[in-house]
């Protein structure tokens, strides 16, 4: 009888930030537990603790390098509340959507193009030498062309409406503190088709590979959970900037609906585990056991109840049919749902485009001071909320954020277990394709785990087997 | 003209150099040079790459030996490409694959210590060997561009 092995992963590669897996085997080589453990920087809340609110907007962005734009957002939106502005002029709304769908469609193309692709185009016990991007490029050169300019187009977006790349200021309590300029707008209009003809390539892609490896996707990773995102406030339209809260269960009744932003906390609650920094949130009526959820691209094509930008709304009800209108809760189908909100931002970003709205000149609105805001917004990974309280100096005194890899907390842990037990349960020897599928498991969730740096010389690949002593048996280390 | 991508969080201490030697070059005032300011490296650096005539990476470092490290890089293509992680090497190659960029191309390397604590502000020897790294990259420049530089 050999003894109980404990591997590790860490941190996992092409995740966005730093993560491990630990996959804990019996003495009879099964699978007795698996957990991702992620370290996330939970000190921003305090930090931002005596910062002016008008501030924060610009400070929130640097919890992420990767979303500074829906960090900014969310905090303006919840700032808005605390300036008592309820309703923005029609230029800041449309300024701060367009900003949005920017970010939104440039962070999935770099997921689905970048980190997936060679994943899905090669499969995932591919020698890891085969599963690298440039193996890609080299296949489809044109395919890595279109996906560094289509992130080109998104990032340009954000710079014209937020004044820049990085500590992007656009956005301001009660408004926005700029309008697009007529130059500006052409010169995203003239390449306005292009990009929607290369969305459209995209999403064929992403919706053949789930169609045509339909036994696959449906066994890897793929449990019932429930799905949570904001819907458009009267229709439930998919709304990626604002809206309700809408829970659906995982038969796709609905658990809550139209629930305004700021009861987050009456429905949601978050769990702490010892033995992971990161919390788990659940709905409270169903308790931590059975309560749990996901957010993100696929969640919010369950929760919607429509698309209201005709090529997605298409795609969304082929992605439905191809699971029998039955809710999908396969995660590789992520991909294909990323797919289709690039698709729908662009559709987006063309009607704002030619909406005179963006050249307005009123920008800001005032209203009456309260004491604490919330602003919800829908990420690219998902759900996102910022809450604050400011003091009569306009200081923060409160900050509580959940972010998207958050909520997806408890859907990550069980998509590890679920993998791990199928792909290395009784297996004589743990190879390399057996652990990246692991990886893929959790990339399919597009997690970003806040590391927020990136100096050179971090995050190497460390794999660990160490015995039931805590002795390391073995260790393998890859180079940054 | 001279491409300069500094990269790095301001907010996490010495990560903030390579943003900090870029604010300073730009109050400098020099010519000839565009500079390009971002938390990461990011694939999309690979379209600027493509009409310059060479190309700078500023970044802070853990294993840089102080006070910095300056080295030639040519196009690798290898590694991988996320949003948070993506080695100049292969923003070179993406470079080359997609639109020829041929240009020569370095990475300056400034030796940090401190990344760890969510703050503003670069530790003491980080700023000493951000000083020093300016220096050399001005005299560096007088040797490559002795017009330009001036």
């Amino acid at each position: 009888m050999s003894e109980p092995r404990l591997i590790e992963i860490s941190p996992v590669t092409r995740v966005e930030g730093h993560g491990k897996v630990t996959i804990h085997l019996d003495a009879e080589g099964q699978v007795d537990e698996a957990r991702l453990h992620i370290v996330e920087f939970r000190g921003f809340e305090r930090f931002i603790q005596g910062r002016l609110l008008w501030e924060v907007p610009v400070i929130v962005q640097r919890l992420c390098g990767i979303c500074p734009v829906s960090h900014h957002l969310a905090a303006a939106k919840a700032m808005d509340a605390i300036v008592g502005v309820d309703e923005l002029p029609p230029t800041a709304e449309k300024m701060r959507r367009l900003m949005h769908y920017g970010q939104v469609m440039q962070s999935h193309v770099l997921h689905f193009f970048h980190l997936a692709s060679p994943d899905l185009l090669f499969g995932f016990g591919a020698p890891a030498e085969r599963r690298n991007i440039f193996e890609v490029l080299r296949e489809k050169p044109e395919l890595g062309r279109r996906a560094i300019l289509m992130r080109k187009f998104g990032q340009d977006i954000i710079e014209a409406t937020a004044g820049k790349k990085i500590h992007g200021t656009g956005a301001v309590p009660g408004g926005i503190n700029r309008n697009l300029p007529i130059e500006t707008r052409d010169a995203f209009l003239a390449v306005i088709d292009d990009m929607a003809a290369w969305a459209n390539d995209a999403l064929a892609l992403a919706r053949d590979y789930t169609v045509e490896n339909r036994d696959a996707v449906q066994r890897f990773a793929a449990f019932p959970s429930h799905y949570l995102s904001l819907v458009r406030p009267g229709d439930g339209a998919l709304d990626l900037y604002d809206g309700n809260l809408r829970a659906r269960g995982s038969d796709g009744s609905d658990i809550f609906d139209q629930l305004d932003c700021t009861r987050y906390h009456e429905v949601l609650l978050e769990d702490v585990r010892a033995w992971s920094y990161m919390k788990f949130p659940y709905i409270r009526s169903l308790g931590p056991e059975a309560g749990w959820y996901r957010v993100g691209p696929l969640a919010r094509m369950m929760t919607a109840s429509v698309i209201d930008t005709p090529r997605a709304e298409a795609a969304r009800q082929e992605l439905l049919a191809s699971n029998d209108g039955q809710t999908q809760h396969a995660i590789l189908a992520n991909h294909w749902a990323r797919m289709i909100e690039v698709v729908h931002c662009i559709e987006k970003i063309r009607d704002l485009l030619h909406d005179p709205n963006l050249q307005g000149t009123d920008l800001v609105a005032k209203g009456e001071r309260r004491q604490s805001g919330i602003g919800v917004i829908e990420a690219p990974r998902g759900n996102l909320i910022h809450h604050y309280e400011v003091d009569e100096n306009d200081q923060v005194t409160y900050c509580n954020l959940i972010v998207s890899t958050t909520h997806n907390n408890e859907g990550m842990n069980r998509a590890v277990k679920d993998v791990a037990v199928r792909a290395l349960s009784g297996q004589p020897e743990i190879t390399e394709g057996m652990l990246n599928e692991v990886e893929v498991a959790i990339r399919a969730y597009d997690p970003c785990l806040s590391c927020a740096t990136h100096a050179l010389g971090q995050m190497p690949l460390q794999v660990e087997l160490i015995g039931p002593d805590g002795a390391v048996l073995d260790c393998r280390t890859k180079d940054p | 003209m001279m491409l300069l991508i500094a990269y790095g969080n301001p907010g996490r201490g010495d990560d903030g150099l390579g943003p900090e030697f870029a604010r300073r070059l730009s109050e400098s005032g020099r010519q000839g040079i565009k500079i390009v300011t971002d938390f990461q490296l990011k694939p999309e650096h690979a379209v600027a790459i493509a009409t310059a005539s060479s190309v700078v990476f500023v970044d802070a470092s853990l294993t840089a030996p102080p006070p910095f490290a300056f080295d030639p890089l040519e196009p690798e293509e290898r590694g991988e490409v996320n949003s948070h992680r993506i080695a100049p090497v292969t923003v070179l190659a993406l470079a080359r694959l997609h639109f020829g960029a041929t240009c020569p191309a370095y990475l300056l390397a400034i030796s940090g210590t401190c990344f760890e604590h969510l703050h503003d502000g670069l530790s003491p020897e980080a700023q000493a060997n951000l000083a020093k790294a300016e220096a050399f990259f001005h005299t560096w420049r007088e040797t490559q561009h002795p017009v330009l530089a001036q």
